[in-house]
């Protein structure tokens, strides 16, 4: 089985997920950055990266907002395995605290603090790479051609496995600053490979190999002006966002002649990773991250209301969601917008059971859904379901407003101040939609409850592990009919079922818009969309449509945007 | 008297029994140590947050009925009254709003970041430029249950230190186990102290790493000011390494590690619905050591700033067990009670000033009794300062909450107190205010010597002197 294979597989594990990395910042918006623009990186005594030829551009396009980010967990342990061949993702998934489900993903910059654990994690990790290197002597011979304790060598050495562990050359001053651990074990008696793997244990734990660096000052130093990236900081752009990696040989080697800047050097690579599974890979990490399905493993559901429920049910539901979006998205390359209506899913024998379906017995099989009543696209998914409903007794709020959040890219306002949510006596034992229609009735209450209660009604037969049932426990018929309100609009559209539901949002401009451009992108760069954002968001969406607005027509727009190649700070 | 101690960190005293914890000092251990005496405590703050917050109408009682508890440190506290947070009051459900706005004064910019620092860090930040020479730089502890909006993480509910721009200095520890390992742990892993080339070469990659940092931290990184925020956070943490590594100042005894208590917490709690069915005495043995264990950390010097937070905003859970209600014999039935098996906070939900509000007051107290016995462990006399007075005398302990009335989830008159601060706050008084969060935290950080403006700044329209002393 190949790696990219064992990623899945860790996805479906329950590992942590992944992001795949991205930029923030503008770019021009008419066109590309001048050809050897200035790479100002730190570091770079650069071989042929690119002459500085012009100003960097300014356009209208212009982002803001650059937070460096650390590697998650799983961007780590591929680092890792693709820098060093080394396969740490077991540790790093037990030594590391969880990455933080923060802003809709876990790979979002305000959910990736840094805790005392993780400094201990990345020490005790680095110890263990060293110990686990298939070859470490063979790592000296690859950087330097001589052992001795002597400058040349050590610095050969440093700047050699620097320049692939922290994805760029390094400066003169940072070499400098490694050195020391060389005299250290020359004055132990120890050596020079010694003290090599000594070498490579500080740069695992330094931020130039932990956090995905980028100077986000100019040349000048000044804070807040546009500055344009250098090659190898576009490798590492490219490497993350289409493979949560660090930079392939190729992708450095791109970076070293300077070839690596040009819209068409751009696409070319990108082209090149999109037919790889690693690539794959990332977007299946995405849909799984989108959906919160990381969730269903620890879904705890009681055992008396739900007896056929089981942790190996849960991960089942976790793989359908997944296997109909890696057949839709790409083998098909079908736009994301095609997840709400497909006409198919896949099933083990126990989802098969659940949704009514007969199975051979054995294994996942494909099925139509043509004749299976009330499974239409993911919203229909028993994990999605299940994911969104928030306890035994499933909540349709909850899943009103992961429509309204998740599809549709809104919000709910806040309740009003002094807001009296105490509602007259209402008969008990009723069905979840009838204490929804009583708030709807309450003018103070349906100013937010309005804006998502009516779509979660499409929900309401899906029990807390997504089976469908006609009534409820206390016999009351429950009902899928609804309407929806496309933010920004003041119509109200009505629909019967929960097929129509998905079929009505599946031809929204709007919600095309939600899940084919802005969820993927706020993936992609690690933080909320602002309005900053707006200008090159609309430009990515118009390129990604013209390429048919599939996944890899997004992944291109993204980085063949001006905006990718560009940063600021928001100082 | 309380002096810096510089003694072997080897000298241990495991504790016997499961929850063994807070052995004094020993004479002995005393006589044969080097002491370094403190001219003057140091400055510490630590914000206690508690959540659903306290009704202006129960507040107006005083200290009786739920807020009794209070009655045991009412000398050492100055009671607020009257403190809106209107200014924090945003687009976000004001759980968010009132949660993120409680100790820093301003409308937080999501649900997961604030709008500016907290009150301990600004006193850390302006007492200590380069950080306090504690070994944790700030410590945040807290036993809570809800924790998300929808399927994320909702950091306001239950972060409260905050940086300068905003963002969560960390994630609160939630067991007594980790916050052990956090603060008393020996670091395994490390080298062997024997062992003196291992030593050697631990300094020596350390330095290294810490070199990186101090790089993109200091003045010629190329990283703008939100960046060089988080690596400095990294920085804080590798130091925090190195002293544990390298231990120079050491630590008091060490106390006994806690057995493993029987409560559940974090991700294996199912925060939907209700919320966890919580047996009241396991909590209250739960929360307690920790409780002792952070006031320990306090009283070794360990740690000068932090939060303690006895549930998050917006907390639901479901309790049971009998408590005692200012000598009235009561059994709290949440699960079996038809607004309780809803969450706790359907209690707030309900509240109306012309009902009983029986359950809601029965929390209330039992969650106010739970902060008065940490605020009790920080007033233990052996743990006296040199200027005689206790830590919680001598420390800016904030206590605030998240709302005002829990059924209009407004954001007026959000219950604060405040400990005196070396006598600089007038303590043993109930104050009835009509301020902002802004003008409270602002005329605390004055109290400290510190000039600046904390919350937002159109919200301020002058100390509250009445206040201070």
């Amino acid at each position: 089985m190949g790696r990219a294979q064992g990623w899945i597989l860790t996805v479906l594990g329950g590992a942590s997920m992944l992001g795949a990395g991205c930029y923030s910042g503008a770019g021009e918006a008419d066109g590309l950055p001048p050809a050897g623009a200035d790479s100002g990186e730190s570091g770079a005594d650069s071989e042929g990266e690119g002459d500085s030829d012009g100003d960097p551009p300014e356009g209208q396009c212009e982002g803001s907002g650059a937070v460096v980010r650390r590697l998650t967990t799983l961007e780590y342990a591929h680092t890792v395995f693709d820098t060093l061949g080394v396969d740490i993702a077991a540790d790093a998934e037990a030594r590391l605290p969880a990455d933080l489900r923060s802003d809709g993903f876990s790979n979002q910059i305000s959910g990736l603090l840094v805790s005392f654990s993780h400094v201990e994690a990345y020490r005790d990790l680095a110890k263990l790479i060293v110990a686990q290197l298939p070859d470490l002597p063979g790592l000296v011979d690859a950087h330097t051609s001589c052992t001795d304790f002597a400058d040349g060598c050590e610095s050969s050495f440093i700047e050699g496995l620097g320049a692939r562990v922290w994805r760029r050359p390094l400066a003169a001053d940072e070499v400098a600053s490694l050195r020391p651990i060389f005299t250290a074990a020359h004055d132990e008696g120890d050596d020079f490979v010694t003290a090599a793997g000594l070498v490579l244990e500080a740069m695992l734990q330094a931020p130039q190999f932990v956090y995905r660096l980028e100077d986000e000052l100019p040349g000048s130093g000044a804070p807040g002006e546009l500055r344009v990236l250098g090659d190898y900081e576009i490798a590492s752009r490219l490497s993350y966002l289409l493979w949560s990696t660090s930079p392939d040989d190729v992708l450095f080697d791109a970076a070293r002649a300077g070839e690596l800047h040009t819209a068409q050097q751009i696409e070319a690579q990108v082209d090149r990773m999109l037919a790889s599974p690693r690539a794959k890979d990332t977007a299946l990490r995405y849909i799984d991250d989108w959906l919160a399905l990381g969730g269903l493993p620890q879904l705890n559901r009681s055992p008396e209301l739900y007896p056929e429920f089981s942790e190996a049910l849960a991960r089942d539901m976790r793989e359908e969601t997944l296997r109909v979006a890696e057949e839709l998205l790409w083998e098909r390359e079908a736009p994301l917008i095609d997840l709400l209506t497909a006409d198919f899913t896949w099933a083990s024998p126990a989802l098969a059971s659940l949704y009514g379906i007969e199975s051979p017995g054995e294994g996942w099989q494909r099925y139509s859904l043509d004749d299976v009543p009330h499974r239409q696209g993911i919203l229909t998914h028993a994990g999605v379901q299940a994911i969104n409903g928030h306890g035994d007794q499933p909540s349709l709020v909850e899943r009103g407003l992961f429509i309204l959040g998740g599809v549709l890219c809104s919000s709910v306002a806040a309740p009003p101040a002094e807001l009296d949510t105490t509602m007259s006596e209402l008969e008990t034992g009723r069905s979840p939609r009838y204490y929804s229609e009583a708030r709807l009735d309450n003018a103070t209450c349906n100013a937010c409850h309005g804006q998502f209660d009516p779509m979660g009604w499409a929900f309401e037969p899906f029990d807390g592990i997504g089976a469908w049932h006609d009534q409820d426990i206390e016999g009351n018929e429950l009902r899928e009919d609804g309407w929806l309100v496309i933010p920004g609009s003041a119509e109200s559209v009505p629909f019967d079922t929960v097929e129509e539901f998905s079929e009505l949002l599946a031809q929204s401009e709007h919600v095309a818009e939600c899940i084919g451009v802005r969820n993927p992108l706020q993936f992609a760069m690690g933080r909320p969309l602002g309005s900053a954002d707006a200008c090159a968001e609309q430009e990515i969406a118009l390129s990604a449509a013209e390429g048919g607005g599939s996944y890899q027509a997004l992944v291109r727009a993204i980085a063949t945007h001006p905006s990718f190649q560009t940063i600021r700070s928001d100082d | 008297m309380r002096y810096r101690k510089v003694m072997s960190r080897r000298t241990l005293l495991r504790g016997a029994g499961t929850v063994a914890i807070g052995l004094p000092f020993l004479d002995e251990m005393r006589s044969r140590s080097v002491w370094a005496a403190e001219p003057e405590p140091p400055a510490r703050a630590f914000n206690l947050f508690f959540g659903l917050g306290i009704p202006k109408q129960i507040q107006a009682e005083g200290l009786t009925g739920p807020l009794s508890p209070l009655a045991a440190v009412a000398d050492k506290l100055a009671i607020l009254r009257g403190v809106n947070l209107y200014e924090c009051d945003g687009s976000a459900n004001n759980h968010f709003d009132g949660s993120g706005g409680t100790f820093t004064g301003v409308e937080p910019t999501t649900v997961s970041h604030a709008g500016g620092p907290s009150l301990d860090q600004a006193v850390l930040n302006a007492k200590y430029p380069k950080g306090p020479d504690t070994l944790i730089r700030t410590l945040m502890m807290g036993s809570f249950f809800r924790r998300k909006l929808d399927n994320d993480l909702s950091l306001t509910r239950f972060v409260h230190c905050w940086k300068e721009d905003g963002s969560a200095v960390d994630v609160p520890i939630e067991t007594p186990n980790a916050l052990f390992d956090r603060v008393f742990g020996e670091l395994e892993g490390g080298a062997d102290p024997g062992d003196l080339k291992a030593k050697h070469y631990e300094r020596s990659v350390l330095d290294s790493v810490l070199d990186q940092y101090t790089h993109y931290t200091g003045a010629a990184s190329p990283l703008g000011a939100a960046s060089r925020s988080k690596v400095a956070d990294h920085l804080d943490k590798v130091r925090e390494l190195e002293k544990k590594l390298f231990p120079e100042d050491l630590l008091c005894d060490v106390p006994g590690a806690p057995g493993m208590l029987p409560l559940l917490h974090g991700q294996d709690v199912d925060g939907g619905g209700g919320g966890p069915v919580l047996d009241l005495d396991e909590w209250v043995t739960y929360w307690q050591s920790m409780c002792r264990l952070y006031a320990m950390a306090v009283q070794c010097d360990a740690t000068r700033f932090g939060m303690i937070m006895f549930q998050s905003a917006g907390e639901r859970i479901q309790l049971r067990g009998p408590w005692d209600y200012n000598g009235e014999a009561i059994v709290f039935d949440d699960e079996n009670d038809s607004v309780g098996s809803g969450g706790s906070h359907e209690y707030w939900h309900g509240f109306n000033p012309s009902n009983a509000n029986q359950e809601m007051r029965w929390h209330t107290h039992f969650i106010l009794s739970q902060l008065v016995y940490f605020l009790q462990l920080l007033d233990d006399p052996d743990y006296a300062d040199e200027n005689g007075q206790t830590i919680l005398d001598n420390a800016l302990i904030t206590i605030g909450t998240e709302l005002g009335n829990g059924n209009a989830h407004d954001l007026e008159s959000v219950f604060h107190a405040v400990s005196g601060a070396n006598g600089r706050i007038r303590t043993g008084e109930i104050f009835d205010l009509d301020a902002s969060s802004t003008e409270l935290y602002t005329t605390l950080l004055s109290a400290m010597d510190i000039d600046r403006v904390l919350g937002t700044a159109s919200a301020f329209g002058g100390l509250l002197d009445q206040i201070l002393v």
